[in-house]
């Protein structure tokens, strides 16, 4: 669906992204690791034609999406930024209605259709009960849902997440990362979501992309990127992988006895 | 915006109420403010004498023949004035309220209006207009004037912010370069202004914010810049709603930011050059009404726009009331009643942004 190729990302002269190449597929979720500072956000921003790339492009149904404008890009792909600012005053629903922005223009007022996309979005992610209370009552992960049901409003084919599990507790870590697999899967849309916790990324994740110093250094099955080797090049940190006692899924767990401040053994 | 963040959940309901509200506020203040004065005419027969002269309306007549002249040449453009002036001022600030993403941003804190000042005071120093042409000259001299403050004044701020969160610049730093800019336009305006020695004594009035000049003309000079600047800051509510939630984001959502700020920009300065271009600099009007506005009806620019408009007009003209009855026969500037009751509501909003 959204392919990246060769994309390469400099930020005035510092070289951010070094060719990656991947592809998020339609009905698949794709995750996307990688220690801080790999520029998981760029990828993000690059991939919603946020940013022009400095070789390379993203490209959606043959084109590259950053030459679009922001009203096609939005039609096409919904991004659900990181620790979003949600301004105070607006209801759920007022808020979610905001992503029928590329459809309306700006003369544009919100007719029935937007209102039942809307609706649906608030069923989907189930905001219904909470749909005229001000955002600004919500919970963390209350908020989160309501971004994502913003972006299913855009009625997109592809979904970009930046972090959408920080600052969630585990609750609402599972229930956000099990109803953006729905979307993926029952849905069918394109999902690419950068994580930080490696073992929400292992049992979620159709596949995952390693991310680390502007490259991509693995892309696959979770049990073929979250190797020891990988991981420890990637990440500088001695670790263990070990099977889930349950499913099987990689479970990847630092050595504790690692000391930061001494060299790597 | 920081300042919104402990504010009460915005009352909701249907929009005519609060638009009826600030309606019938705006008409009795314009009854009013015609009525009072030397010879003071109750708000009923300025009602009555309007509509019969104004629209044709048989009311028949049985009041003095010089009401209607009293009316009609002195308080009726003067109250028509301060009105347009009010919806303007509250219109733009609101308005850069919303670009900015800054609660304290207004057309005269931000150094907007002196720079729309110094447009308007070099084109008179040029040639004091005299004719309805020589009128439209002044809030085209103030609009060059307050587009290039603002494009100064914005790229001030971010001058001290890094480069990479230079999108926003932080409300201490708009605030800092508005003074400065604003204090360097003001000083260079009242140099201009001790030259052309024989208009000092009008033009120091003006500066403050007395409607001096009489007539109708200026009515008519500033009418289809208010207009025209306002009609076009209503049709944008709809991306400045998505505005607030910051540029990064309202560009995910569709929206061209770039040319939205630049329409946004061209819109306000519009109406605010032809409020200070014949009122002179008035400030907190901008800053005060949006403010309760908001407070009192949530910060959807749908409802915020019109009703701050209304609003504007309607607070500006009891503040002009109150300027002719303070000191009664004499005036006092309508600049310092709005900057005496504008100023302790600015502290106070300060001390709440700060809090937050």
């Amino acid at each position: 669906m959204l392919t990246l190729e060769s994309l390469s990302i400099t930020y005035e002269t510092r070289p951010i992204l070094h060719a990656i190449a991947l592809e998020v597929r339609a009905g698949e979720l794709l995750a996307l690791i990688g220690p801080n500072g790999a520029g998981k956000t760029t990828l993000i921003r690059a991939a919603a034609g946020l940013l022009a790339p400095a070789g390379g492009r993203a490209a959606l149904a043959g084109e590259a999406v950053h030459t679009w404008s922001p009203e096609a890009r939005a039609r096409r792909i919904a991004v659900v930024p990181q620790a979003a600012h949600l301004p105070a005053g607006f209801t759920v629903r007022e808020t979610v209605l905001m992503g029928r922005t590329p459809y309306l223009g700006w003369l544009g007022r919100e007719g029935e259709t937007d209102h039942a996309i809307a609706r649906r979005a608030l069923e989907r992610t189930c905001l219904t009960d909470l749909a005229e209370r001000p955002v600004e009552h919500l919970s963390g992960g209350e908020q989160q849902r309501v971004l994502i049901a913003r972006a299913l409003a855009q009625a997109a084919p592809v979904l970009l997440l930046d972090e959408p599990t920080a600052h969630l507790d585990l609750k609402h870590q599972a229930g956000t990362l099990s109803l953006v697999r729905d979307l993926a899967h029952a849905d069918g849309l394109a999902v690419l979501v950068a994580l930080h916790d490696l073992n929400l990324a292992a049992q979620f994740a159709d596949r995952i992309a390693l991310l680390a110093g502007g490259e991509l250094r693995a892309l696959g099955a979770p049990t073929e990127v979250l190797t020891p080797a990988n991981l420890t090049a990637a990440y500088d940190v001695p670790v263990y992988v070990i099977p889930h006692p349950i499913h099987g899924a990689p479970l990847v767990l630092p050595d504790g006895a690692f000391r930061p401040h001494e060299p790597v053994r | 915006m920081t300042g919104d963040s402990r504010a009460r959940p915005a009352p909701r309901g249907s929009f005519a109420a609060p638009l009826t509200a600030c309606g019938l506020a705006l008409i009795g203040a314009l009854l009013l403010s015609a009525g009072i004065g030397a010879v003071a005419i109750p708000p009923q027969d300025v009602a009555r004498i309007a509509l019969a002269r104004g629209l044709g309306l048989p009311l028949g007549g049985g009041w003095p023949a010089a009401w209607e002249t009293i009316l009609f040449s002195i308080r009726l453009p003067r109250t028509a004035l301060v009105a347009l002036t009010g919806a303007a001022l509250a219109g733009s600030g609101a308005a850069y309220q919303g670009l900015f993403r800054n609660p304290l941003a207004d057309p005269y804190l931000i150094g907007i209006a002196s720079g729309a000042g110094l447009g308007a005071v070099l084109v008179m120093a040029w040639q004091w207009p005299a004719t309805l042409i020589g009128l439209a000259t002044v809030p085209a001299g103030a609009f060059v004037g307050a587009l290039l403050t603002t494009f100064l004044v914005v790229n001030l701020a971010r001058l001290g912010a890094p480069a990479a969160g230079a999108a926003r610049a932080s409300v201490t730093a708009l605030i800092l370069a508005g003074v400065a800019v604003g204090a360097f336009a003001s000083a260079l305006m009242t140099f201009l202004m001790l030259r052309s020695q024989g208009e000092l004594r009008r033009a120091m009035a003006w500066l403050v914010g007395g409607a001096a000049q009489g007539g109708w003309e200026p009515v008519w000079a500033a009418l289809p810049y208010v207009a025209a600047g306002l009609t076009v800051l209503v049709l944008l509510a709809r991306p400045l709603n998505v505005l607030q939630f910051g540029e990064e984001q309202a560009q995910q959502l569709g929206v061209d930011v770039e040319r939205l700020k630049l329409i946004v920009i061209v819109a306000a300065s519009l109406a605010t050059a032809a409020a200070v271009a014949f009122s002179g600099l008035i400030g907190f009007v901008g800053l005060v009404v949006p403010h309760i506005v908001r407070l009192a009806w949530g910060p959807d620019y749908r409802r915020l726009l019109p009703l701050s408009i209304l609003a504007g007009a309607a607070m500006l003209l009891l503040a002009d009331v109150a300027a002719r009855a303070v000191l009664a026969p004499q005036e006092v500037p309508v600049g310092i009643i709005t900057a005496l009751a504008g100023a302790p509501f600015f502290l106070w909003l300060l001390r709440r942004a700060q809090a937050a």
